[in-house]
């Protein structure tokens, strides 16, 4: 092909002029659209923005509680009744005012919001065995709810990293 | 990659982290930002997901390998929010995340960190036709300028599958503003 008097000696890939139009259609095609997206930011965003990052690590880690549904912590807290309720039976021989205490008495105690506790609280008096025994009735939490506190609380990255 | 191991180093070091920390962002912020900017198009959220991704970045910077280079896996962990963040924002108004995008590209035209014309919003409109893994072929290749091998790298797929995908892409915006041209 290349039978000119003098070669210049440059080479080119083999295919190169194979579907050259095709590609400078493509091009062609391609610089038309508009160059650029018309996003823009405030002025001082950039030089501004370390600082606000720096600052952002330094608080402290969002703790994702476990007890944020509010069934979950009324089960809960009915389940560290009990334990409370059976363990001051058990460290006391006899105590009228404790032994006249029913279950019931405390459960209807803490929904009327006698106790000032939070979901940590009754992890405290929980050992590892009472929260393993512990069960939730599914009726009680609808797949809605569990859905939501999933989609609320876990996020892609986060299993991503895992 | 030298200078790349000796960042990373820095970051996993107690003595060094935050001012390597500040390296980090000073020299991917904006890349970051467009990337995500890109996909979220409103400012503030892009704002919002952008503190997200470093956050994460800083937080979790020990479980990174070095299997990849940092910027290809930074840039993983920002796309990856961004997408929670418009799935999230789907979630919670019971739309879909077509819908979402149209409300965001709806609200272009009254906001102040949007500065393009119609044809802008038409090829905003144009790109939402997508699907999304082409959209972000084409956003990174067409606005961030990334090479096929750098694509290939963040977004794990072959160069060649990475060109059928932007080609197709151009073709089909460019079919999209000619049917529904702007005067």
């Amino acid at each position: 092909m290349n039978d000119k008097k003098h070669n210049t000696g440059l080479n080119l890939p083999e295919d190169y002029f194979d579907n050259f139009e095709d590609r400078m259609m493509f091009k062609i095609m391609e610089d038309s659209l508009p160059k650029n997206s018309g996003f823009k930011t405030p002025g001082s965003y950039f030089n501004e923005l370390e600082e606000r990052v720096i600052s952002n690590i330094s608080e402290k880690p969002k703790v994702v509680s476990l007890f944020r549904n509010k069934t979950f912590l009324y089960v809960s807290g009915i389940a560290a009744s009990l334990v409370l309720f059976i363990s001051l039976l058990n460290g006391f021989d006899s105590d009228p005012a404790i032994n006249d205490l029913s279950a019931s008495a405390v459960e209807e105690y803490i929904y009327e919001g006698g106790m000032d506790i939070d979901s940590y609280d009754v992890m405290a008096l929980l050992e590892e065995e009472d929260i393993n025994e512990l069960t939730i009735p599914s009726e009680m939490i609808s797949e809605e709810s569990l859905e939501n506190y999933l989609i609320e609380n876990l996020d892609e990255t986060s299993l991503l990293i895992e | 990659m030298v200078q790349e191991q000796a960042l990373v180093s820095a970051l996993k070091s107690d003595l060094n982290k935050e001012e390597a920390f500040r390296s980090l962002v000073s020299q991917y912020k904006e890349r970051l930002y467009w990337h995500i900017r890109n996909m979220v198009l409103n400012h503030d959220d892009a704002d919002d997901v952008l503190q997200n991704t470093f956050i994460k970045v800083f937080r979790n910077i020990d479980s990174f390998k070095g299997d990849s280079k940092l910027y290809t896996w930074m840039y993983r962990i920002a796309t990856n929010e961004a997408i929670t963040f418009l799935n999230r924002r789907a979630r919670r108004n019971n739309i879909t995340l077509e819908e979402v995008k149209e409300r965001a590209i709806e609200n272009l035209e009254s906001d102040v960190y949007f500065e393009g014309g119609a044809i802008e919003l038409n090829l905003q409109r144009a790109i939402a036709t997508l699907p999304e893994k082409q959209q972000l072929v084409f956003n990174m290749k067409y606005f961030q300028d990334h090479t096929y091998e750098e694509l290939s790298e963040i977004l794990e797929t072959s160069v060649g599958g990475l060109k059928s995908s932007y080609h197709i892409a151009v073709k089909k915006i460019t079919a999209y503003l000619k049917n529904n041209e702007t005067f």
